[in-house]
């Protein structure tokens, strides 16, 4: 163990501070780390998924060489639950062994909304869930059982040796990375549940036009029944997680009816009871960043994705938390120097007074997201946030 | 009420026969605690 409990508390308060509005002695820097670290180590999934030496030397090989505060991290995959389920769910692992994919599939029909509306949970189990996975369904109950079990049984172990468990150890007590985001309590808008999982992309836009009253009636009763209002935290840190997919395709008029509403109060109930949201604020918002001025200060981590950081610190700069300063692509694709300079801008306008974290603005989850000049960003960044925090 | 299918068992009748495998659960505690969300994991997955 190389960072001692009193040295972890003393992160942990920093990033807290920083989170705050309060100066702190360097700025926090993090990411969202993926299967990109199995890349960068010469492994694949199946590598990791039951060596822990490995999976160790996965996280070993990335951040002996770069410096990192933070991390939402997990390794994605489910490879034995996808053929377990006759490769029939949305997100699997492609055939390198090592990109998270996802497809949409659209499980409910536009003329539906009546039998969601009446009862999700009714409607999820004994439609959705038969049509969704035909042969799970189809007769061999025996065969059902087993299926499942594989399900469970690979949910469990990586949820053990991951997240939930050995890898944040391993994180914490030798590479000095707090996890910051919970896993197990985040935020679910009701539109996000229709979005991602009833009507997918192309349906839900076209319902919010063609039958909105449907959509708003679904949405408040899937809001009742399916989402949790975080009325009660479990904890306030790591931090309560949230991943919006939805808002980047509406319009102001469509998100403030639809999305708003109850991502207000969920915002609302956390920041209450000392909490707060770390947001990747897929796409861009710009077009309703007011919104965020609504709720307590500092309530918000406010991920930067698309939009232009500098114009979203303008905006809420001085009242929520905004996270950036690198972007992955540019890590790739652009010099050494070029994402240093951005760097360097970002932070100089965005630091001082606290209120910020260095971050990139996607996870990395792909073959070369990872390289030398993502660590040297990094690392820049922790050094040149001594000066500016 | 949602039309059900003629399948012989539902996503209630499944989680709750592993609910009840308590040979299966035994090596692993947590196990009982993923079969209860299991009808959302298939849902979400």
């Amino acid at each position: 163990m190389k960072f001692t409990e009193e040295e972890l508390q003393e992160k942990k308060e920093l990033i807290l501070k920083a989170c705050s509005h309060e100066e702190t002695e360097y700025i926090p820097v993090g990411l969202a780390g993926g299967n990109a670290f199995l890349d960068y180590a010469g492994l694949n999934y199946f590598d990791v998924e039951s060596n822990e030496e490995n999976y160790y030397r996965a996280l070993e090989e990335v951040l002996s060489r770069m410096h990192c505060d933070f991390m939402l991290f997990q390794f994605a995959g489910a490879p034995r639950a996808y053929e377990a389920l006759d490769q029939k769910t949305e997100t699997f692992l492609a055939p390198n062994g090592i990109t998270p994919q996802h497809r949409q599939i659209d499980k409910m029909r536009e003329d539906e909304y009546p039998q969601l509306i009446a009862d999700p949970r009714d409607f999820v189990n004994h439609v959705l869930l038969p049509r969704k996975y035909p042969n799970l369904f189809g007769g061999d109950r025996e065969a059902a059982v087993k299926a499942l079990k594989t399900v469970v049984e690979e949910r469990v172990h990586s949820f053990v040796i991951g997240p939930g468990g050995k890898s944040a150890k391993w994180l914490a007590e030798d590479f000095g990375v707090l996890s910051v985001w919970n896993m197990q309590q985040r935020v679910l808008n009701p539109l996000d549940v229709i979005f991602d999982h009833f009507r997918g992309f192309k349906g839900t836009i076209l319902d919010m036009r063609r039958r909105p009253e449907q959509v708003k009636e679904a949405a408040d009763v899937i809001w009742e029944t399916m989402c949790d209002h975080l009325e009660t935290l479990k904890s306030t840190f790591p931090f309560t997680g949230h991943v919006p997919h939805i808002p980047t395709y509406l319009n102001p008029r469509q998100y403030y009816k639809f999305y708003w509403p109850y991502e207000k109060v969920m915002l609302e109930n956390i920041a209450r009871q000392g909490g707060k949201c770390i947001m990747s604020a897929e796409g861009k918002w710009m077009k309703f960043i007011e919104c965020f001025r609504e709720l307590p200060k500092d309530s918000v981590i406010y991920l930067v994705d698309e939009d232009d950081i500098f114009e979203v610190n303008k905006a809420i700069g001085d009242w929520q938390v905004l996270g950036g300063g690198g972007k992955l692509a540019e890590m790739k694709f652009s010099s050494r120097e070029d994402n240093i300079d951005y760097a360097k801008r970002v932070i100089d306008e965005c630091a001082p007074g606290g209120g910020f974290v260095f971050t990139i603005e996607k996870n990395v989850i792909c073959p070369g997201d990872i390289n030398q000049t993502l660590m040297d960003v990094y690392n820049f960044a922790h050094e040149y946030g001594r000066k500016k925090a | 009420m949602a039309e059900h299918t003629t399948e012989e068992y539902t996503i209630e009748d499944l989680i709750k026969e592993l609910m009840e495998d308590e040979e299966w659960q035994m090596p692993m505690p947590l196990r009982q605690a993923f079969v209860e969300g299991l009808a959302f994991t298939l849902f979400t997955a």
